[in-house]
């Protein structure tokens, strides 16, 4: 078996994928009991005062498959998904840490004054970090680790999956034709 | 209960014992359901729930691992 990062590589069909999906509350002891059942044990809860983590480690054909019926698990123990974990908005101090430089030099490569351009986007102060390590991975591969493309799309696949969850929830179930954009 | 009992998979109570080493963590055996108990952050009260029987108690043990570094 190979190692990769968020994964495990069982065989070319089937790999361990982690992740975590976060609901909103603390969970009860009857629903970690319930949990325990739909999920069969694959997930495992990290309760705060405020929110529950669920991480888990679940065999799947793709990350995809396995985050989606994740999903459908923890909704058949009668708890409702509200995102998928990530850390994934950053602001410039934040990346600076990240990548072990000063926050001048990356508040001017993200300006385009430094570096080769095409920083990834700003959105409100924040920036993806799924995207930043992908153009670090280019720039300066060792300041991210030296990713590998399967990595980056990993890293890729969680923010979206996200994204995705957290529309489930906002949209009940109703997205209609939105849920088309994902696979147009 | 504190309580100073072994969990049966040798992996997860050799986990457990490592990181209650060090001031800041604590293990509760709770032996409720499927759960075996809980390691928790003094500082912060957060909780890991520690399955009795889990599928992979090597998961266990490294989910163990990574909440000791987180906390």
């Amino acid at each position: 078996m190979a190692h990769t990062e968020g994964r495990l590589i069982m065989d070319p069909e089937q790999e361990e994928h982690d992740f975590t999906l976060v609901i909103d509350r603390p969970i009860t002891e009857d629903e970690t009991d319930r949990l325990f059942e739909t999920t069969a044990g694959d997930a495992t809860p990290e309760r705060t005062t405020q929110r529950t983590l669920l991480h888990f480690v679940r065999e799947a054909p793709s990350l995809a498959v396995a985050i989606a019926s994740a999903v459908l698990d923890v909704e058949q123990a009668g708890l409702t998904t509200a995102g998928v974990g990530s850390n994934d908005l950053v602001d410039l101090s934040e990346i600076a840490t990240r990548v072990g430089r000063s926050h001048e030099s990356v508040r001017l490569l993200a300006a385009g004054k430094r570096g080769t351009g095409g920083f990834p986007a700003v959105q409100n102060g924040l920036y993806s970090w799924a995207l930043v390590r992908a153009w670090f991975a280019g720039y300066d591969p060792e300041a991210v680790g030296s990713p590998t493309e399967d990595q980056l799309v990993y890293d890729r696949m969680i923010v979206a999956a996200d994204h995705v969850v957290r529309a489930r929830s906002l949209t009940h179930g109703q997205a209609g034709g939105l849920a088309a954009l994902l696979s147009a | 209960m504190i309580s100073r009992g072994r969990h049966q998979k040798a992996e997860i109570a050799k986990a457990l014992k490592a990181v209650t080493q060090r001031d800041g963590l604590e293990v509760e055996e709770i032996h409720r359901g499927h759960r075996w108990g809980v390691l928790r952050c003094l500082a912060c009260r957060a909780e890991l729930d520690i399955y009795s029987t889990p599928p992979k108690p090597e998961v266990s043990a490294k989910l163990i691992r990574k909440f000791d570094l987180n906390h």
